[in-house]
């Protein structure tokens, strides 16, 4: 995508939002600032015409150009009011994108938020939202609207001086061409390297993120890594201050170049106008001053210009994020739409780059009925929860509840239909009540709530709490929030899929954290709580399972190899019965056990 | 004054700080902030030269006051140029050494402290605050700023001084109407600083509530919407209309402290301009006035109005430096109090580890605590041989984790010793304890740099070794099929992109563990992610190098306690029981109950007997 067509997606999308305001405060800048410029260029020439009127009393000298200043200084007050009320507008613009960022994201097809495209376009999207108002989209349109208010300046200047004469204006405006050719070739480099130096400060910040995930510390400390971080460290740095010295060496000779070249014209337009016989003092005064003032704008002008340049190159990111599609949730009522429970996987199929994750999978499972999924890993067990829960669209095949293809659902729907407990599920540093009804506090069902609080065994827990179920986890969002063991984590984690009252119940690996006696009361606690609704169980622990109601998958290599009771696929499955005897040769037959 | 004379104690402070990074380039920066000045008054001078010597008619010499002036300006352009050049890149230097400073500072850090809140939010404000504050090479700009314009206020003043001066002696009137133009512009500006300090307090409290609203908006970024694994979960359960609701709230007051900000900063810089103004009005009248009088030529006008304008900008260039080098302490002040002391306190431990051929630990009556929190360890005695497998079981919360990180010597005993062989641990430094043990974390790390260094945990490898602990840990088998083989690196960082999976990952973490040279292995739940199969060839693999390299596991998996020498277990913070298998079921009911909730579920099994294994 150009450079010119970021800067129009990104300046239409600002001018579309504010519209008269923006146009007002731009044109009242503009007007403003070239009466300033014009007026205190003009002061001192003011104040030697006046001098050298021979009968003007000295009063009246003094009064008008007290007048005089007094106005022009007013009038800068009121451009920096003005300045103010546009700075406004446009950190509202950037900022505004904040939670519209994580809306978008929230919304992405899970598919694209695993890929690494994906997470690349969010990394560098967010730095064109996330980095404060001198980087990305705030700065481009700050810069944009400080290169109008320059340029207006800089041609009122240039057509006062031209009605001096000619040729000192020339001169200004041809040299300053020449110092901005000089910038463009430092630009032109920028850009071609400025990739090179997000790799580094990108591999840099995945340092910091590393170590700042604390976990990590152990490793680092017991395993004495301490040089081997620093020698990483040290190769940044030196790749980092090379990169800096190329670029310095190329903006030591732009700078030069440019200097040079302002020092020369600045000479040169002043002895041509002294060269011009019937130039008054006063003319004269009023030169100086206005290249002075010209110059410093044409600088301003090209700073703006090259600082526009420079973040606009976020803004390929920026479009491509905010182009990915995302699914906007009504949130609307939910209708509480009920079913059985029936799941049926016909043919089902996933791939990704041309390797099937998963392939010809077919099962049937009958309204409440509890269902285990076993294998090693990498299977394909998670695949097939992302298929069944609908966060994946399968490559062929279909997932079909109740007789409808899940691949029709809105995501309320499936919400509603399904629970799912993934392995790595996160408590958030909100309240109890919303960590497990998941709704915002005015719709949590707070009696609901104490209730599945209290079916997991925490309601002395909860009822000892200063605040009860509104009490805070954790301690980002409130200071007295409390911190759980991992044990009252799982409770809540579980409590969640309660409260929903799904038909269909998924838990991913639940328990293999957890020791032998709480195992125990959770599968007995799944046993009471989710008897009548459809429930699958992803897990390791065969044992659990080894009970005739359960229906077991056995998973190799991305499909189900064999289905059945424990004691049908102890008879007839042969992998079965090497995992079963494995686990099972740890508790039963002394210490004969070698790997088979 | 007060506060001038703290805010001036706190700006020596943060001198210093970046002193230490820094040396040269407050030189560098001097030189160049005077040559800056200097320049555009050298340009003024010329200017006014010419006015003069066409007021008077003298134009011949007008060529070589030009070539004389603007070379000078040229010259020092160019020189402070040239310095520039040096300054940028010794300032990004010296930066990078500053941000590597920190990160060691979290890598050294006592691991008890680490996981501490409290160290956790420093940790978390030093980064993001040194972000924020543009880091050394802010501080250079700013202090460049601020001498540039210190000395065009400086010269501007020993100009403008002449030209208020000029004429004083001659008349009374004359020196009453200076003296009176001085006072007025002292006390105009005087009222005006006061308006401004006010202005900057403000500014101040307001930057550090809204830093505290980043920190809340960090943790929506950081941890919701930027932890890509957490998106399925918050999809499945609906989690994006509480997260929005409440990250909505937190961006509410963040923008509205953002607007009270820009505002506060605009005023200061109205305040700044009507400072400038008024002086410059006052004294352009004197001069008006004087040369109506004739005391001055005509052309020292634009003397006095360059030099004011040239002043003006300073004086509110300066007063806006300062305002940001405030700031600027205040977000470094957090960098600086996470390094350690430029001097290291005296290392407590210097004895020499005690290795025999049997070594033995002990825990002598040892009782933890995390910092203000309740004891979780409970008068510990426990003599543990360093030899064969022992298992240590308990149910979560008893304890486990915490024995084993005391063990490490990762943390310290609120009450109690540890003996290493008789002597107490704390004797001994951190790294020559840590280098008895070979540890496998449940949360082990794996990092982005190659797979060779992954597994010996340095720069350099011992080639052989390396070799020997690939082909008995199973990742020669993938790893020599890559095309940089062990050489390749791991993550998205480098051009290879390779990510290994979690089984390639456990692979890694058990390898790092046999390639270090120690005396004790220890595993924190080493089967919790395997499968069945997978898992009994790890417990017997376990088993068989127990000889050379005797181990210690924590593990759920109660069965695995079969091929356990030995067996603790804990309970509520207390060992319940040690022994082995047979004997601990004989004893304890509580091992009992362990025991049978596992083992219940495989007893009976007629099907298997029938099969045959």
């Amino acid at each position: 995508m150009s450079q010119r067509s970021n800067w129009f997606y990104i300046f239409s999308k600002f001018a579309a939002k504010y519209r008269l305001k923006f146009v007002v405060i731009l044109l009242g800048l503009c007007l403003v600032e070239s009466v300033y410029v014009a007026g205190i260029s003009l002061l001192p020439s003011l104040a030697v015409v006046l001098i050298q009127v021979k009968d003007l009393k000295l009063a009246m000298v003094i009064l008008i150009i007290l007048l005089a200043g007094v106005g022009v200084y007013a009038i800068r007050i009121f451009d920096l009011f003005l300045q103010q009320r546009l700075t406004l507008l446009t950190f509202d613009f950037r900022f505004d994108y904040v939670p519209v960022f994580s809306e978008h994201i929230f919304g992405w097809r899970q598919s694209l938020i695993d890929s690494v495209e994906g997470k690349a376009v969010i990394d560098q999207a967010y730095e064109a939202i996330y980095n404060g108002q001198n980087v990305g989209i705030g700065a481009i349109i700050a810069q944009t609207v400080t290169l109008i208010r320059t340029g207006c300046q800089i041609i009122v200047l240039l057509g006062m001086m031209g009605i001096l004469s000619i040729w000192p204006a020339a001169i200004v405006l041809g040299l300053n061409l020449l110092q901005y050719a000089f910038q463009r070739i430092g630009n032109q480099w920028y850009f071609k390297h400025k990739g090179e130096q997000n790799r580094i400060t990108s591999y840099q910040s995945y340092f910091v993120r590393t170590l700042m995930k604390r976990s990590t510390g152990k490793d680092i400390r017991l395993f004495a890594m301490f040089d081997l971080f620093h020698q990483h460290f040290i190769a940044l740095i030196q790749k980092l201050v090379t990169w800096q010295r190329h670029y310095s060496n190329l903006s030591l000779i732009i700078n030069l170049g440019q200097r040079l070249v302002n020092v020369i014209g600045l000479a040169l337009s002043l002895l041509i106008l002294i060269a011009l016989r019937n130039v008054s003092i006063a003319s004269l005064l009023f030169a100086i001053s206005a290249i002075q003032t010209l110059n410093l704008n044409f600088g301003n002008f090209r700073d703006a210009y090259v600082t526009v340049g420079k973040n606009l190159v976020f803004v390929d990111n920026f479009r491509k994020f905010m182009a990915f599609p995302y699914r906007q949730d009504s949130g609307a009522k939910e209708r509480k739409v009920s079913g059985s429970g029936q799941i049926e996987v016909q043919h089902l199929a996933y791939q990704v780059n041309g390797t099937a994750l998963v392939h010809d999978i077919n099962f049937f499972v009958k309204p409440g009925e509890k269902v285990a999924i076993v294998g090693e890993n990498g299977a394909g067990k998670s695949t097939l929860v992302k298929l069944l829960c609908g966060l994946y669209t399968p490559s062929s095949g279909s997932v079909a509840i109740d007789g409808q293809d899940i691949a029709t659902w809105a995501p309320a729907t499936m919400r509603q239909r399904e629970a799912v407990e993934f392995q790595d599920d996160v408590i958030l540093h909100f309240t109890i009540a919303e960590n497990v009804a998941c709704k915002t506090p005015q719709q949590v069902d707070t009696a609901r709530v104490e209730a599945v609080l209290d079916e997991v065994g925490l309601r002395d827990f909860v009822a000892g709490l200063p605040n009860g179920i509104q009490t805070f986890i954790g301690n980002e969002l409130n200071e007295n929030g409390i911190q759980l063991s991992g044990g009252q984590k799982d409770k809540i984690l579980f409590a969640r899929v309660l409260y929903r009252q799904a038909d269909i119940n998924i838990l991913d690996e639940p328990t293999s954290a957890l020791d032998p006696i709480s195992e125990k009361q959770f599968y007995a606690l799944v046993d009471a709580k989710l008897s009548q609704k459809t429930t699958i169980i992803v897990t390791h622990r065969l044992g659990a399972l080894a009970t005739e109601n359960v229906k077991i998958l056995v998973m190799k290599d991305g499909t189900v190899i064999a289905s059945g009771s424990h004691g049908w696929l102890l008879a007839n499955c042969d992998y079965y019965r090497k995992l079963w005897s494995a686990q099972r040769s740890l508790y039963v037959g002394g210490d004969r056990h070698e790997a088979s | 004054m007060k506060h001038r004379k703290t805010e001036i104690r706190h700006a020596v402070g943060t001198v210093r700080f970046i002193y230490r990074f820094g040396k040269s380039l407050f030189g560098l920066t001097l030189l160049i902030s005077i040559l800056n000045a200097v320049a555009p008054l050298i340009v003024i001078l010329g200017n006014t030269q010419i006015l003069n010597q066409i007021l008077s008619n003298r134009p011949q010499s007008i060529i070589r006051i030009v070539l004389y002036f603007y070379s000078a300006a040229a010259m020092a352009y160019v020189g402070a140029a040239i310095l520039q050049r040096f300054l940028d890149i010794a300032s990004v230097r010296a930066n990078e050494r500053l941000k590597t400073a920190i990160y060691e500072a979290w890598e050294k850090v006592d691991f008890q402290q680490l996981e501490t809140q409290g160290y956790f939010s420093k940790m978390m404000k030093s980064e993001a605050s040194f972000r924020y504050s543009g880091g050394i090479p802010a501080f250079f700009t700013q202090f460049q700023n601020f001498i540039q314009s210190l000395v065009t206020i400086i010269a501007g003043l020993g100009l403008i001084g002449w030209i208020v001066m000029v004429g004083a002696t001659q008349s009374g009137k004359l020196a009453i109407v200076i003296v009176m133009s001085l006072l007025l512009i002292m006390l105009g500006e005087y009222g005006l600083i006061l308006i401004y300090q006010k202005l900057t307090h403000s500014n101040i409290k307001l930057f550090k509530y809204l830093m505290n609203l980043e920190r809340k908006m960090n943790y929506f970024l950081m941890n919701i919407v930027n932890s890509y694994e957490n998106i399925k979960a918050i999809k499945m359960w609906g989690l994006r209309e509480p997260i929005q609701n409440r990250y909505r709230t937190t961006w509410k007051s963040e923008k509205s402290a953002n607007h009270k900000l820009i505002i506060n900063d605009s005023l200061s810089q109205i305040v700044t301009a009507i400072m400038a103004s008024f002086a410059t009005l006052v004294l352009f009248i004197l001069v008006v006035f004087k040369i109506k009088e004739g005391l001055l030529p005509i052309g020292q006008l634009n003397t006095l109005f360059g030099s004011v304008v040239q002043m003006t900008s300073a004086v509110s260039v300066m007063i806006a430096t300062w305002q940001q080098f405030l700031r600027f302490q205040n977000q470094m002040q957090y960098a600086s109090d996470i390094l350690p002391p430029e001097k290291p306190a005296a290392s407590s431990g210097s004895a020499t580890l005690p290795l025999q051929t049997k070594n033995v630990i002990e825990f002598v009556h040892v009782s933890f605590a995390y910092a203000d929190g309740p004891e979780v360890l409970h008068d510990i005695s426990l003599k543990l041989d360093l030899q064969g497998v022992t298992a240590l079981v308990g149910v979560n919360g008893s304890g486990k984790s915490t024995l084993v990180k005391l063990l490490l010597g990762l943390y310290r005993p609120t009450k109690g010793k540890i003996l290493f062989n008789g002597q107490d641990i704390s004797k001994f430094t951190q790294a020559d304890y840590f280098s008895l043990f070979k540890v496998v974390f449940q949360d082990y790390a794996i990092f982005d740099f190659s797979i060779a260094q992954n597994i010996s945990a340095s720069v350099d490898q011992d080639q052989r070794r390396l070799r020997d602990v690939m082909m008995s840990s199973g990742i020669a088998k993938w790893a020599d099929r890559l095309q940089n083989q062990e050489k390749t690196a791991i993550g998205t960082y480098s051009q290879e992109n390779f990510q290994p999976s979690g089984g390639q990952r456990q692979q890694i973490a058990v390898a790092r563990a046999q390639y270090k040279h120690g005396i004790y292995q220890i595993l924190d739940e080493p089967s919790a992610a395997m499968d069945p199969i997978k898992e009994l060839r790890l417990f017997s693999k376990i088993k068989q190098v127990s000889q050379d390299t005797p181990s210690l596991f924590i593990t759920h998996r109660i069965g695995a306690v079969t091929l356990a020498n030995k067996i603790i277990l804990m309970r509520d913070g207390r060992i319940d029981g040690i022994g082995t298998k047979s004997s601990l079921l004989r004893q304890s009911a509580y091992f009992r109950e362990l025991w049978h909730s596992q083992a219940d579920m495989y007893a009976f099994d007629a099907h298997l007997g029938a099969a045959g294994e």
